[in-house]
């Protein structure tokens, strides 16, 4: 549990670096106001430089309330995050394995490991589950749309 | 006259037809389903809509936007868990009345009643007022349209973000991403990363996804961590509101439709400060004011019919204007975009039976939910007991599938997940995701008509400050953002 008071923090710092960074790439571009309007460089920059200065009203922010955005806390590691960690790992690894061993034979896999770490434990109800999904998926989006969902490299 | 019948012939295409019972139909599935709502139903829906080309897919979403709305009146009454926010007040009522007063029939068809009445008043004042908004917008030019580019980004991150600051930070990262690409003005190539798949710009369908549907799904993953989820077994008997019922909640229905499509018409604000405010006017008037809280039927009409009316109001400042007012809207309209119909006055005179099929299917989005609410009740009572470990794997999936089937790439797929994954952390820390995405439909608007004003008045941006209509849009911008700070030092 972190309080607010250090999100905020991070938060201003992130958002000096990312306006930083959107000025100086906006400097590449032509900037001046001329007849035919502000070069594309100048809403850019603009933007950057308002992200920039709500950053500081942020940061400044925060120190006038300091008080306040201690006590206001972000849950970030009790149990259920972990799990929600654990199901944001599985779907960074599905999406490796759509490469790997296509969509569908994913998707089969991807289910029933989703549904273990939400705690059932009932087998026949994990297959029948990932079978009748990807039957359902294979059957509107493969036959009726026509969609080519990733086959396997090895297929390729 | 021509235009509405063309737009009847449009409706009337059976599969344009199906597609809007199918939209109503799993709408209300998803608002009924706690934990799904309807800025994920539209988002995961959406690229399907794409593949449905032509009005049949608005047509779907416009059902699923108006059943979601009622569907969370269902697990509202029976289990006292609001499906969508905007159904938190009907649980006041609504809940005593299905459980203490062992009347779940009376209060679920109280809310269907209540629900269609709203939504079509609304339709109908969207009928009404939508041109005649449309012939006054009409006469704005540039400087007017980014006037209320930035007014309509100020007051949704005012009103709908936890802290005004991350609102605004939401909103400027949004505008930015809308650069990235070709510069429509100059032709000149920005932020692409020298990436070919950056060169038609930031694609908003796959962040869309994945801050809607995939951080929220992530989000239900949290909430349902070692909960027992409510199951309900009732048995209902009849869903048609008694004669004696209509006529005491008829007045609260019609005054709480009017603050409905009021409210809805308020960029940044939604369906649960209409069912909220529509509950407390409902209380205020009420012969039977003592009886609120206890399964007061006026108590079950007056938050459904304001939440169903947010419906069509909120579509006046979108086809009007080209300002979406919160996140479901937003998905609307980038929806019209990807079809060739762009929001605004022009829409009225390019597009006239486009427009018209819209109200139509608004009009009978509401009729079906009405009929499908008395007659299929029992089958979405049963849904509302699906278990999360069945559901959010599914839906999970369907996020992937439905990224990858709007463009048939799997970058899209990589930055759903990231918007995903980042949503999730972002939503901790009090940042509005819809400001992000209005941010992005809007960006093109106001840095258009930002350029475009300043060519107008050979770069003077006095141009901004002497025309009273751009002066009252950024004076309201800049009270809207600033009004919170002073409201809570006042308290």
């Amino acid at each position: 549990m972190v309080s607010m008071k250090f999100c905020n923090f991070v938060v201003f710092v992130m958002g000096m670096v990312i306006g930083g960074a959107i000025m100086v790439a906006s400097a590449g571009f032509p900037m001046e106001i001329t007849e035919q309007g502000p070069g594309p460089g100048f809403w850019p920059f603009l933007l950057g430089l308002t992200l920039t200065f709500a950053a500081l009203v942020l940061a400044v922010y925060t120190l006038c309330h300091r008080q306040e955005v201690t006590e206001e806390k972000v849950i970030l590691g009790t149990a259920a995050n972990r799990q929600v960690y654990v199901v944001m790992a599985l779907i960074v690894l599905f999406c490796g394995l759509i490469h790997l061993i296509g969509f569908y034979v994913a998707a089969m896999v991807l289910i029933p490991c989703i549904m273990y770490r939400l705690e059932c434990r009932d087998k026949k109800l994990m297959l029948f589950t990932a079978v009748g999904v990807t039957l359902f998926i294979y059957l509107v989006f493969g036959q009726l749309l026509h969609t080519s969902l990733p086959s396997s490299v090895f297929l390729e | 006259m021509a235009d509405i019948i063309t737009a009847l012939g449009m409706i009337a295409d059976p599969f344009n037809f199906v597609c809007l019972i199918f939209g109503v139909g799993v709408g209300i599935m998803f608002g009924a389903m706690p934990g799904l709502s309807v800025n994920m139903g539209l988002a995961l829906l959406l690229p399907l809509a794409f593949a449905f080309k032509g009005m049949a897919g608005i047509l779907m979403l416009l059902g699923i936007y108006c059943g979601a709305i009622y569907g969370g009146s269902i697990s509202a009454i029976l289990l006292k868990t609001p499906g969508t926010p905007a159904s938190v007040a009907t649980t006041l009522d609504g809940y005593p009345m299905a459980v203490e007063m062992r009347q779940p029939g009376r209060a679920l068809g109280l809310s269907t009643t209540a629900s269609a009445f709203g939504g079509i008043f609304s339709t109908v004042c969207l009928i009404i007022c939508a041109p005649l908004l449309a012939r006054i917008s009409l006469q704005f030019s540039k400087p007017e349209y980014f006037a209320l580019a930035v007014f309509g980004l100020s007051i949704i991150t005012s009103v709908s973000s936890g802290n005004v600051i991350k609102g605004v930070m939401g909103g400027i990262i949004g505008l930015f991403l809308a650069t990235v690409g070709i510069d429509a003005m100059s032709g000149a190539i920005r932020f692409t990363l020298n990436t070919t798949y950056l060169l038609g710009g930031v694609s908003f369908i796959p962040i869309l996804i994945g801050v809607f549907a995939l951080s929220q799904t992530l989000q239900s993953v949290e909430d349902c961590w070692q909960k027992i989820q409510l199951q309900q077994h009732v048995s209902i008997d009849n869903v048609l509101p008694s004669l004696t019922d209509l006529k005491r909640c008829f007045v609260t229905m019609l005054r709480s439709s009017a603050i409905g499509t009021f409210i809805g018409c308020i960029p940044g604000t939604g369906g649960d400060i209409a069912s909220f405010v529509s509950y407390d006017q409902a209380k205020r008037w009420s012969k039977h004011s003592d009886n609120f809280g206890h399964g007061e039927p006026e108590g079950v009409a007056a938050p459904e019919a304001g939440n169903n009316a947010v419906s069509g109001g909120a579509f006046i400042p979108v086809l009007t204007l080209g300002i979406p007012g919160d996140g479901a809207t937003a998905i609307m309209m980038g929806a019209l975009m990807v079809q060739g119909l762009q929001p605004g006055p022009l829409l009225f005179i390019d597009k006239a039976p486009d427009v018209y099929a819209i109200f139509i299917g608004l009009l009978l989005a509401n009729i079906i939910m009405a009929c499908m609410g008395y007659s299929l009740i029992r089958l979405f009572v049963k849904l509302t007991n699906v278990p999360n470990m069945i559901l959010l794997p599914i839906i999970m999936l369907m996020t992937f599938v439905g990224t990858y089937s709007y463009g048939n790439s799997m970058t899209d797929v990589y930055i759903m997940v990231a918007s995903g994954i980042l949503g999730y952390f972002l939503n901790k820390l009090k940042f509005s995701m819809s400001a992000v995405i209005i941010g992005i439909i809007l960006g093109g608007m106001a840095e258009q008509n930002f350029v475009g004003s300043l060519i107008m008045s050979d770069g003077n941006p006095a141009i901004f400050f002497t025309r009273p209509i751009c002066l009252f849009f950024l004076s309201a911008a800049v009270i809207s953002l600033v009004a919170p700070f002073v409201m809570k030092k006042k308290k």
